[in-house]
C-alpha cells in the first residue's frame, strides 16, 4: 500500500521527515519497505480548455484550438476522445512529459502544432489504476477545473509515499486514516501523553430528508452483527469533482464515477467497505442469510457464480443481489440510470468473509479489510460520511438511515502483572502500564494485581492477555528488552539417530570423490515422458500446481538429477559425480515418502593432465563405489541382471539384499540422453538409504592381524566366455583354507591363444595366518583341489605356464 | 731411484687432474697395476744397494699410498658428478602444476545446514526432523492458524487433497515433538519446506527452515533475545547483532522480525539492505498459549519462545550469494566454490 504523506499531513500534524516517520512506523510494527518519491511529474504542463475541434482531411489527426488561459494555441493530435468544452492537460514546447522526451513545437503537413495533449500514460499515472481506453485516450479533467493553471497544482501527485507492507491481524492500518492514527500514538508516546484519536475524525452535519423504509432482517447475527441501509433520492452519476479526484489521486485510485468514486474513497481513507445497490431494482425487503444450495448470482464483474451455504448474501425478495462482505451483484449495480440508491454499511466477520471469499476463489479490498477485521462500531459513522459526499457529488438527498444491530459489546481484557513479568522475563511496575495504556489510548481500570483493559474498537487484534503483554513490549520497545540465555538442566543434546546416519552416509560420499547436489522434489510429466516411466498411477499430484513442471512429487530422483547433468553440460562441466540424498514419494494406501540415495557419474575422475592419465567413470567404478556403501555399512547384497525403460539392457542390475531388492545400477541409454543434448555415457544407481541404515552405529571391535609373512600365489583359470565372474570366486571360496585373506582379479584375458569361448582370468591370492608361517605344501594342496572344483563348478580349467 | 720416485709423482700429479671416472680406473692400473709404474719401481727395487732399500722402500711405499688415496678421493668426487648428471636427466620442473583427483564436497545448504545444527547443539537444542507431507492440522491448525484465518494467505500453500499439504515451515515438527516428548522441550525442527512462490532471485518453491522451539517453566522474552543474538554471533560473526520489530504471526505472541546488522556493509548502509543497515532473517516471538493448549499443555505453568530463520536466506547473507535459484541449479561451478 502506498500512502501519501502530504494527505496524513491533512490529517494530522507531523514534523518527521518521509524517512524518520517510516523508522517510527516500522519499529512500531507497521513495516515501511520503502519511500517513494514522486517529483515534477508535471512539469510545464498546463490545464487547457478544447475551443474547437476539427479532423484534418485525409488523416486520422485532428487541429484543436485549446485555450491555456491568457492565449490560445494550436495542437495537432491522434486523440480520438476529445469534444469542445473538455479541459485537458496540454504540454508546451520545452515542457518534459514522463518518457523524458522534450516536447517541441512541430509541423505536420504543414499546420503548425504549440505542444501536445497528455494521456495518462505520457503523465505517468499509475498504469495499474487505469481501463485500456484511459491509458491510451487523453485525460479529460473535471468540468470544474479551472484552466491556465498548472497541472502539479490540480493534480497534486508530486509528494512522498510511504510503501507499507501490512501485517495480516491489523486492519486498522488498510486505510490511511489508520495510518494517522498509528502516528497519533506515535507522538503520543513521545510526548507522553494520551493518545487522542477524536481530533483526527471530521465532523459531518448531514442533511437528511425521509426514512429508509425498506425492511431490513438479519438472519445470521453472528455473520451481520450490524448493518445499515440508507436511502439517497435524487442522484446524478457523473464524474466526480475535482476535489474528490484529487483525493482519489492521492490515495492512488482511479476515479469511475461520483458514486464509485465516494464509496472507494471512503474505503480508501477511512478503511470502510461500502456498498450501493440501485434502490429502484430491489424488490420487497432486504435479507442478510446464507445462501441457499443451487442459488446463483452474476457479480459485478459480470460473471455467474454459484452460490453455498458458506456464502453470506444480501437478498430481496428475487433472490441474492450482493455477497457480504465480497462483491455486489450485477442487476442492482449503479448505473449512469441510476436515480435512487441504497447505501450498504454494515460488519460482517472476519471467518463469514473469509470462508466465503475462499469458497468462490474472489479476493477484493472488501474482503481483505472484513477478513483482517473491521471496526465493528465504525459503519453508521462511514455511512454518514459516505452520504454527506454523495449528496455533494450528486446533489441526492439522504434519507435516515435504517440500522440493524446485534452487537454485544466487547468484554475488557484481563492483564495480570505477574504473568507479564513471568512471560517477559523483566519487572513490570503500574507506573509503565498506566503510561503504555494511555499512549495508545486503551480505557483501563487498575486492580492491586491487575488491569482490566479496554481497547478502541478498532483494535480487533487485542483479544486476550497476550495481545496487551504484546503491547507492553511494543511501547516499552523491542530492543530495550535484555538478552539473557536459557536457565535450565543440562541434558546432553543430539541429532536424531537417523540424521546421525544421514550426515554419516553424506560424508562417507564426499570421502568417496563425489559432490553433494540437491535438486527440487517437483517435477512435470514430461519428465515421466523422457524416462519412460509408467508407475504414474502411484505417483502423486498437487491440487494446485505452480506450474506444469513441478506438478509431480517426484517418484525418483533420477529427473532432476539428469536436469544436474544438462545444466552442467551448458556450463562445459564435462565431469560430473555426484550424488544425492533426498525424498521420493509414492501414494500407496497413504502418501508416502522415503529417502533415497542417488549417484550419477559422467567423464572422467581426472580432468585432461599432462601425463595423459585418464580415469574415465564406468558402470563397474559406480558399482565399486556402492560396494564401498555396502562393506561400510556391513550390508550384503547380489547384483542381478535386470531391466529399466531408460538403462541399457545388458547394463544394468537390480541390487537385493536378503531376496529384497534395495536398488539398481545401470548405464543410462542414448535414447534419454540424446533428448536432454547429452552426448557422454552417464552411469547412474540408487538405493534405499534405509536399508543401508539397519547396521549403523555398531561397535567396532578390533580384529587382529598376522604378524606372520604372507604367501601369494597367482592362478590363471580358463573357463567359458559366459560364465560370470561372480561364479568363478565363489568356486575359488568354496574350497579355499581360512589363511585366504585376499583374492583380487588383476586381469580378464580373450583371444589367442586361447580357444575361441573361453576367457582367462587371473587371480592374486594371498594367505596369511595368526598363529603361523604358512607352508608351500599346505597351499600346493588347495591348489589341487581347485583345480577338480573349478571343473566340475565352472567348467574351468587352472591354466599352467 | 729418488729422481725416478719424484718423477713419477709428478707425472701423476699431472696426469690426475679433471680425469672421468673411466680415465681414473685406468690411471690406476697405469701407476698401480701389475705392470705398472710403481710396480716397476717395487722391481727395480732389488738394485738398490741393501743400506738403502729400507729408506726407499718406505718411499714408494709413502707413493703408493699417496695415489691409491688421490685416485680414491678423484673416484669419489667424480662418481658424485657422475650421479648428478644422471639425476639432473631424471630432473622434474616443479613449477609443473601437480595432478589433482577429483574431490568430493558437501552441498552448500548441507554446510550452512551442519553449522546451524552444531551451533544450537552447543546450547542443548535437540536436532528433529519431520515429514514434508503433512496434514493440515499440524502445519496449520494446531499453530492456532484456524481454517479461514487470513495468516494462511500469507503463504501460499502446495496442497496434494483437502487436509494434506506440503508443509509450508517446520513447524509441525514442533507440535509433533511436543504431542510425544516430556518437558521441557529445547529443539531446533530441520528441513525442507514448499511454497507456492514463483521463483525469482529472492523466492523459490523450495526452500529449508530452521525452527526453534523451548519450553519450559521459566523461559523468557529476554531468553529468545539472547538465544539469537548468540546464533546470529555464532553464524555471521561477533561484531554482528540482532534487532527485533513488532510482526505478526498466529503461533506467537509477542511476535518479532528478526534482523541481523547488515554484513555487508557492518550497518552503515549499502543496496543489499536496502539502506536500512539491517537485514531480515526471520520471525520469532513467545509460543501463543493457544499453541500449548492445543497440544495438552497447561500454559499457565509452562511458556516458551519459538523462532523460524531460511536456511537459504542464512547462506545467501553469509556467502553473498546473489540468487536462491543457484542452490538447486547445482552448477559445479557454484558447487566448487564452497570446498575450501
Ligand atoms: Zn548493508
Amino acid at each position: 500500500m502506498l500512502t501519501s504523506i502530504k494527505m496524513l499531513k491533512s490529517i494530522i500534524q507531523f514534523d518527521y521527515t518521509p524517512e524518520e516517520l517510516g523508522d517510527e512506523l516500522s519499529m512500531m510494527g507497521l513495516e515501511v519497505e520503502g519511500i517513494t518519491q514522486v517529483r515534477h511529474r508535471f512539469d510545464g504542463i498546463m490545464t487547457g480548455k478544447v475551443k474547437t475541434i476539427r479532423r484534418i482531411v485525409d488523416t486520422k489527426l485532428s487541429k484543436a484550438i485549446i485555450n491555456v488561459g491568457n492565449e490560445n494555441v494550436q495542437i495537432v493530435t491522434a486523440a480520438s476522445n476529445l469534444k469542445s468544452g473538455d479541459i485537458v492537460p496540454v504540454a508546451l514546447p520545452h515542457s518534459k512529459i514522463v518518457s523524458g522526451a522534450d516536447v517541441l513545437k512541430k509541423d505536420f503537413k504543414g499546420i503548425a502544432s504549440d505542444g501536445m495533449l497528455c494521456s495518462y500514460s505520457e503523465l505517468g499515472l499509475d498504469p495499474e489504476i487505469l481501463s485500456g481506453e484511459e491509458k491510451e485516450g487523453i485525460l479529460i479533467l473535471p468540468t470544474d477545473t479551472p484552466v491556465g493553471e498548472k497541472l502539479e497544482d490540480i493534480l497534486p501527485i508530486d509528494d512522498d509515499y510511504l510503501e507499507l507492507s501490512l501485517l495480516p491481524d491489523r486492519a486498522d492500518a488498510f486505510c490511511l486514516w489508520g495510518v494517522a492514527r498509528w502516528i497519533e500514538i506515535i507522538k503520543a508516546r513521545e510526548e507522553g501523553r494520551r493518545a487522542d484519536f477524536s481530533k483526527l475524525e471530521e465532523t459531518v452535519s448531514l442533511k437528511m430528508k425521509g426514512v429508509t423504509n425498506i425492511p431490513i432482517i438479519i438472519a445470521e447475527k453472528d455473520l451481520c452483527p450490524f448493518y445499515s441501509g440508507r436511502f439517497i433520492r435524487n442522484i446524478t452519476v457523473t464524474a466526480s469533482s475535482l476535489s474528490l479526484r484529487q483525493k482519489l489521486f492521492m490515495l492512488r485510485m482511479r476515479p469511475v464515477n461520483n458514486i464509485v468514486d465516494v464509496t472507494n474513497f471512503v474505503m480508501g481513507f477511512y478503511g470502510q467497505p461500502l456498498h450501493v445497490f440501485d434502490a429502484d431494482i430491489i424488490k420487497g425487503k432486504i435479507y442478510i442469510r446464507s445462501a441457499k444450495k443451487g442459488e446463483k448470482i452474476q457479480t459485478l464483474d459480470e460473471i455467474e457464480r454459484n452460490l453455498s451455504d458458506a456464502n453470506l448474501v444480501i437478498a430481496d425478495e428475487s433472490g441474492p443481489i450482493a455477497i457480504a462482505g465480497v462483491i455486489g451483484g450485477f442487476k442492482t449495480a449503479v448505473t449512469l440510470k441510476t436515480k435512487n440508491i441504497l447505501l450498504e454499511s454494515a460488519y460482517f466477520s472476519p471467518e463469514c468473509v473469509a470462508r466465503s471469499a475462499r469458497s468462490l476463489g474472489i479476493a477484493t479490498d472488501a474482503s481483505a479489510t472484513f477478513e483482517k477485521g473491521a471496526d465493528p462500531l465504525f459503519p453508521s459513522k462511514a455511512s454518514s460520511i459516505a452520504s454527506d459526499l454523495i449528496s455533494k457529488e450528486t446533489h441526492g438527498i439522504p434519507a435516515k438511515e435504517n440500522a440493524v444491530s446485534c452487537l454485544t459489546p466487547k468484554n475488557p481484557v484481563n492483564l495480570r502483572i505477574a504473568r507479564a513479568e513471568k512471560i517477559l522475563g523483566e519487572k513490570v511496575d503500574k507506573k509503565s502500564l498506566r503510561k503504555y495504556f494511555n499512549f495508545e489510548g486503551f480505557d483501563f481500570t487498575e486492580k492491586k494485581d491487575h488491569f482490566m483493559v479496554a481497547a478502541p474498537s478498532f483494535r480487533t487484534d487485542i483479544k486476550e492477555e497476550v495481545d496487551l503483554i504484546e503491547e507492553i513490549v511494543r511501547m516499552k520497545g523491542y530492543n530495550e528488552f535484555g538478552e539473557t540465555l536459557i536457565v535450565g538442566e543440562l541434558k546432553g543434546a543430539k541429532r536424531t539417530g537417523y540424521e546421525n546416519f544421514i550426515w554419516d552416509l553424506k560424508e562417507k560420499l564426499v570421502k568417496l570423490g563425489l559432490d553433494e547436489i540437491q535438486t527440487i522434489s517437483l517435477i512435470g510429466e514430461s519428465s515421466f515422458d523422457l524416462i519412460g516411466y509408467t508407475d504414474k498411477k502411484k505417483s502423486i499430484k498437487l491440487l494446485n500446481p505452480l506450474s506444469a513442471d513441478m506438478a509431480f512429487m517426484r517418484p525418483l530422483l533420477l529427473p532432476t538429477m539428469l536436469s544436474v547433468l544438462e545444466r552442467n553440460k551448458k556450463s562445459e562441466n564435462v565431469n560430473v559425480s555426484v550424488f544425492e540424498v533426498g525424498k521420493v514419494f509414492c501414494k500407496e494406501k497413504l502418501f508416502k515418502e522415503t529417502d533415497e540415495l542417488g549417484i550419477l557419474l559422467s567423464g572422467a575422475r581426472t580432468g585432461k593432465n599432462y601425463l595423459g592419465v585418464h580415469f574415465p567413470y564406468s558402470l563397474l567404478y559406480l558399482k565399486g563405489l556402492f560396494e564401498e556403501l555396502f562393506l561400510y555399512y556391513d550390508v550384503p547384497v547380489t547384483f542381478k541382471t535386470e531391466k529399466f525403460s531408460f538403462m541399457y539392457p545388458y547394463q544394468s542390475a537390480g541390487i537385493y539384499h536378503k531376496g529384497e531388492k534395495i536398488g539398481y545400477l545401470g548405464t543410462i541409454n542414448a535414447a534419454v540422453l540424446n533428448k536432454l543434448g547429452l552426448t557422454d555415457e552417464v552411469f547412474y544407481g540408487v538405493i534405499k538409504v534405509e536399508k543401508l541404515l539397519q547396521n549403523y552405529g555398531g561397535e567396532i571391535n578390533f580384529e587382529t592381524f598376522s604378524l606372520y609373512p604372507s604367501v601369494k600365489r597367482d592362478i590363471a583359470v580358463i573357463v567359458d566366455e559366459d560364465a560370470t565372474e561372480e561364479d568363478v570366486r565363489n568356486a575359488i571360496l568354496s574350497v579355499a583354507p581360512c589363511e585366504l585373506r585376499k583374492i583380487t582379479l588383476f586381469d580378464i584375458y580373450k583371444g589367442s591363444p586361447l580357444p575361441l569361448g573361453k576367457k582367462n582370468l587371473a587371480y592374486s591370492l594371498e594367505f596369511s595366518s595368526v598363529d603361523k608361517t604358512l607352508k608351500g605344501e599346505e597351499i600346493n594342496k588347495f591348489i589341487e583341489i581347485l583345480e577338480k572344483t573349478l571343473q566340475k563348478k565352472v567348467n574351468g580349467k587352472l591354466r599352467k605356464e | 731411484m729418488e729422481d725416478r720416485i719424484k718423477k713419477i709423482k709428478e707425472e701423476f700429479q699431472e696426469r690426475i687432474k679433471n680425469k672421468s671416472l673411466k680415465e681414473l680406473k685406468e690411471l690406476e692400473v697405469y701407476f698401480l697395476g701389475r705392470k705398472g709404474k710403481v710396480s716397476i719401481l717395487f722391481q727395480s727395487f732389488k738394485n738398490v744397494p741393501k743400506e738403502r732399500r729400507k729408506h726407499f722402500g718406505a718411499k714408494i711405499n709413502e707413493l703408493k699410498t699417496f695415489i691409491e688415496k688421490s685416485i680414491m678421493a678423484e673416484i669419489q668426487r667424480a662418481e658424485s658428478v657422475e650421479v648428478d648428471h644422471k639425476l639432473e636427466e631424471e630432473k622434474i620442473d616443479v613449477t609443473l602444476p601437480g595432478i589433482k583427483l577429483h574431490t568430493g564436497g558437501l552441498h552448500i545448504l548441507s554446510q550452512t545446514i551442519g553449522r546451524a545444527e552444531d551451533i544450537f547443539l552447543s546450547m542443548g537444542f535437540d536436532v528433529m526432523i519431520g515429514p514434508e507431507i503433512e496434514e493440515d492440522y499440524y502445519n496449520f491448525e494446531a499453530l492456532n492458524i484456524p481454517e479461514f484465518h487470513p495468516a494462511r494467505a500469507m503463504q501460499d500453500t502446495f496442497y496434494l487433497s483437502k487436509k494434506i499439504l506440503l508443509r509450508t515451515q517446520t513447524s509441525p515438527i514442533q507440535v509433533r515433538t511436543m504431542e510425544k516428548y516430556k518437558l521441557p522441550i529445547r529443539i531446533i525442527a530441520m528441513g525442507r519446506c514448499y511454497r507456492k512462490d514463483a521463483p525469482d532471485s529472492s523466492h523459490f518453491p523450495i526452500f529449508h527452515q530452521i525452527e526453534g522451539l523451548v519450553v519450559d517453566k521459566k523461559v523468557t522474552f529476554a531468553n529468545l533475545k539472547g538465544t539469537l543474538s548468540l546464533f546470529a554471533k555464532r553464524m555471521f560473526g561477533e561484531e554482528v547483532n540482532v534487532r527485533f520489530t513488532p510482526s505478526y504471526f498466529p503461533f506467537v505472541e509477542p511476535g518479532a522480525e528478526t534482523s541481523i546488522s547488515c554484513v555487508i556493509c557492518g550497518g552503515k548502509g549499502c543496496s543489499v539492505c536496502k539502506n536500512t543497515g539491517w537485514l531480515e532473517m526471520g520471525g520469532s516471538g513467545m509460543v501463543h498459549p493457544n499453541v500449548l493448549e492445543n497440544v495438552g499443555i497447561d500454559s499457565e505453568i509452562y511458556q516458551g519462545f519459538a523462532f523460524g530463520w531460511g536456511i537459504e536466506r542464512i547462506a545467501m547473507v553469509k556467502h553473498k550469494i546473489p540468487d536462491i535459484r543457484m542452490f538447486y541449479q547445482n552448477d559445479l561451478r557454484f558447487l566448487e566454490q564452497f570446498k575450501r
